[in-house]
């Protein structure tokens, strides 16, 4: 199988003043070429933390990790920067968008990185606009003088301009309302059946489902009984799934395993 | 990586963004750059006007008198005896009256040698220098300067040339061959030049020439020439080397150089201080565009910016504004400039004073420029480039 992700044994430890807070603590997964993956969890799960490794933004403490098939750990800052460039596209929450230029402008920038030739610069704009659903009169617009819904669209086509192997979302609809969300969250589907591969970072059930797999990652480990493969449901029909209360483990920094333990004894 | 094109261009949409702070921060550059030019423009000016208006080769020209006058044949000997010289030229003074069809008036006569305009770099502006048959031949022909011309014609321009002029108490008829251009500071403005056998023939009947002009050859040092000539010709005419007159141009032109460097160098200073100040402005901005930037640093190092890359986009934007702080630095230091020497020309008419002007001081701005963008810019810069991109993606 064709994997475009594969981590082992993630764990990052960010080390401060305050002293060492484990945010990754050995997760291991694997994402296929265009598959859609949601990540899931609750605040300070370690999301983002995840997104910036699998971003190349940060470098894992211990742990493997595959981008499409390149050993990460091998390279060093530059080339984790061209790797960037080429393989990666990232939507932000808040868009992150220079608002003095053009949407055009805005989406040509990440080719700016690249080896991509100038002339060929506005028609791959173009193409990675339309494809992320925005309309044409918008264009030329500057990227402060449109909605937010159409910020976010903008900010997909600037991560599929450069035709990155992976494109990482992290809550892109947490800025938007749900009906606004919603579209965005369907244009990223869209996205995946044209074999993209997306993966989204939430702690909103309803926007993970759309994915096509749920990995649940709660005090920065995955687990296991509740990642799922959702069954997508159309609205006004309840999961009793995906209502469950998830169990709390309190935030006492446990291996995985031993908690596994503890959990099948039954806490004798 | 970044191309160039690409780099020129985010440089120049990131400044336009910023147009009335990055004028503001660049005036001091600005002042800093136009008062070194506009300095050195006139200081440049007051030298040429100075030295340049003498002669180039003045300040390789020894001046010789001794008390037997030499002729043609002893400068021929010392010139076999005593290495050093490219040339001597030999002159004569006389006076005489120019007579006009209003008035008399005085002039100082030089009967020189052929090559005297040649050794000492008085430049014939118009009409011909003299030839070996005007010398064989001791010809009634003159040459004459500025001054003399504008005296006697009324008027600087050619048409002068192949006119007659009236000398002496005969008021003998000589013809003008050519003009010598020169100040009126120099004493060439105001004097009459006549083939020295024609002075000798014609006018004195003394033979011999008054003074000496020897041009140093190239890689020789005058000082040094200077003492071996007195030393040779104390022992070629017999006599004691305090008879023998023999000074350079070189010291006093070295004196007059050092004046104008010194003076150079404070105004400099003073221009340095305010170029400081001013790259502490552009680094000061570019520190503030920086943290105002944060976001973005973070977002071009998420979409495949290098740290290089980011470095060079702010080192760029620094460089850029000072070159542009040089750019109208160089246009008000040369207006400035051109309107002293203009003003100058309106009080002293007859000073040729202009600016220097010269693509050193471009290629000096220039310089100047890219270095205090590069030395100032260097440290906002760095701090750019060394942001975390995960922190400065999150950095409100
Ligand atoms: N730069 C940092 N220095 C120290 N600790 C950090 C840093 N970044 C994150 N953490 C800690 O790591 C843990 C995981 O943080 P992370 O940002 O990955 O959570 P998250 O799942 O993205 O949360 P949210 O849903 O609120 O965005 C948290 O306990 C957080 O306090
Ligand atoms: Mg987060």
């Amino acid at each position: 199988m064709d994997k475009v992700i594969e981590v082992s044994n993630l764990h990052r430890i960010y080390e401060s003043a305050a002293g060492a807070t484990p945010a990754l603590r050995g997760v291991s997964f694997s994402v296929d070429r265009s598959e859609f993956v949601a990540i899931m969890g609750p605040s300070g799960s370690g999301k983002s933390t995840l997104m910036n490794i699998l971003g190349c933004l940060d470098r894992p403490t211990l742990g493997e990790y595959h981008l499409a098939g390149t050993n990460v750990a091998s390279l060093d800052d530059n080339q984790l920067a061209d790797l960037r460039a080429t393989s990666i596209g990232f939507v932000f929450q808040n868009f992150n968008l220079l608002p003095r230029a053009t949407v055009l402008r805005n989406v040509m920038l990440p080719l700016v990185y690249t080896t991509c030739p100038r002339a060929e610069r506005e028609q791959r704009a173009r193409t990675a606009l339309r494809a992320a659903g925005l309309e044409e009169r918008f264009f030329e617009h500057k990227s402060n003088e449109i909605s937010g819904g159409q910020m976010q669209r903008v900010a997909i086509a600037r991560a599929l301009v450069n035709n990155p192997e992976l494109i990482l979302a992290d809550e892109p609809t947490g800025n938007l309302d749900s009906a606004t969300g919603e579209k965005v969250l369907k244009t990223l589907q869209v996205l995946r059946s044209q074999s993209r591969t997306i993966v989204l970072i939430t702690h909103d059930e309803e926007v993970a489902s759309h994915a096509d797999r749920i990995l649940y990652i709660r005090d920065g480990l995955l687990d296991d009984e509740k990642s799922r493969t959702p069954v997508y449901i159309p609205d006004g029909l309840v999961d009793d799934e995906k209502s469950r209360t998830p169990v709390s483990l309190g935030a006492v920094a446990l291996p995985y395993e031993l908690v596994k333990k503890i959990k099948s004894s039954g806490g004798k | 990586m970044m191309g160039i094109r690409d780099l020129l261009h985010e440089t120049w949409t990131s400044i336009l963004a910023n147009k009335g702070r990055s004028f503001l921060t660049i005036l001091g550059i600005i002042i800093g750059i136009a008062s070194v030019i506009a300095m050195t423009s006139l200081v440049g000016g007051m030298r040429n006007m100075l030295i340049g208006e003498l002669g180039f080769n003045q300040a390789r020209i020894i001046q010789i008198s001794a008390p037997i006058p030499l002729n043609d044949k002893d400068l021929e000997t010392i010139q076999a005896g005593l290495p050093g010289y490219e040339a001597m030229a030999g002159i004569g003074f006389s006076y005489t009256t120019v007579t006009t069809t209003t008035e008399q008036e005085g002039y100082m006569l030089l009967g020189v040698t052929q090559n005297y305009f040649e050794v000492t770099d008085t430049k014939v502006s118009s009409g011909r220098g003299f030839t070996d048959d005007d010398l064989r031949q001791s010809a009634r022909v003159v040459i004459i300067g500025r001054g003399v011309n504008h005296d006697v014609f009324g008027d600087e321009s050619a048409p002068s040339i192949g006119s007659t002029l009236y000398l002496g108490s005969n008021q003998e008829a000589y013809t003008v061959i050519g003009i010598v251009s020169g100040d009126p500071l120099t004493g060439a403005y105001s004097q009459i030049y006549t083939p020295m056998n024609t002075l000798q023939d014609r006018i004195t009947g003394w033979y011999g020439f008054d003074t000496v002009f020897g041009l140093v050859a190239e890689g020789y040092d005058i000082d040094e020439v200077l003492e071996r000539t007195i030393s040779f010709l104390a022992k070629y005419q017999g006599v004691e080397e305090d008879m023998i007159f023999a000074y350079s141009m070189k010291e006093l032109i070295d004196q007059l150089n050092l004046m104008m460097t010194a003076f150079s160098a404070v105004l400099t200073m003073i221009a340095s201080i305010s170029l400081f100040v001013g790259g502490i402005g552009i680094m000061n901005m570019m520190l503030t565009s920086v943290s105002e930037r944060t976001r973005e640093i973070g977002l071009r190092r998420s979409l495949g910016a290098r740290t290089s890359d980011i470095t060079q986009q702010f080192l760029a934007e620094s460089v850029s504004l000072c070159l542009a702080g040089g750019f109208f630095g160089l246009i008000f230091g040369f207006l400035g400039a051109l309107l002293v020497a203009a003003a100058v020309g309106m009080f002293i008419p007859e000073a040729q004073f202009s600016a220097a002007i010269g693509i050193e001081s471009v290629v000096i701005a220039v310089i100047v420029c890219v270095t205090i963008g590069l030395a100032f810019g260097y440290y906002p810069a760095r701090r750019a480039a060394k942001l975390d991109p995960v922190d400065s993606l999150r950095y409100q």
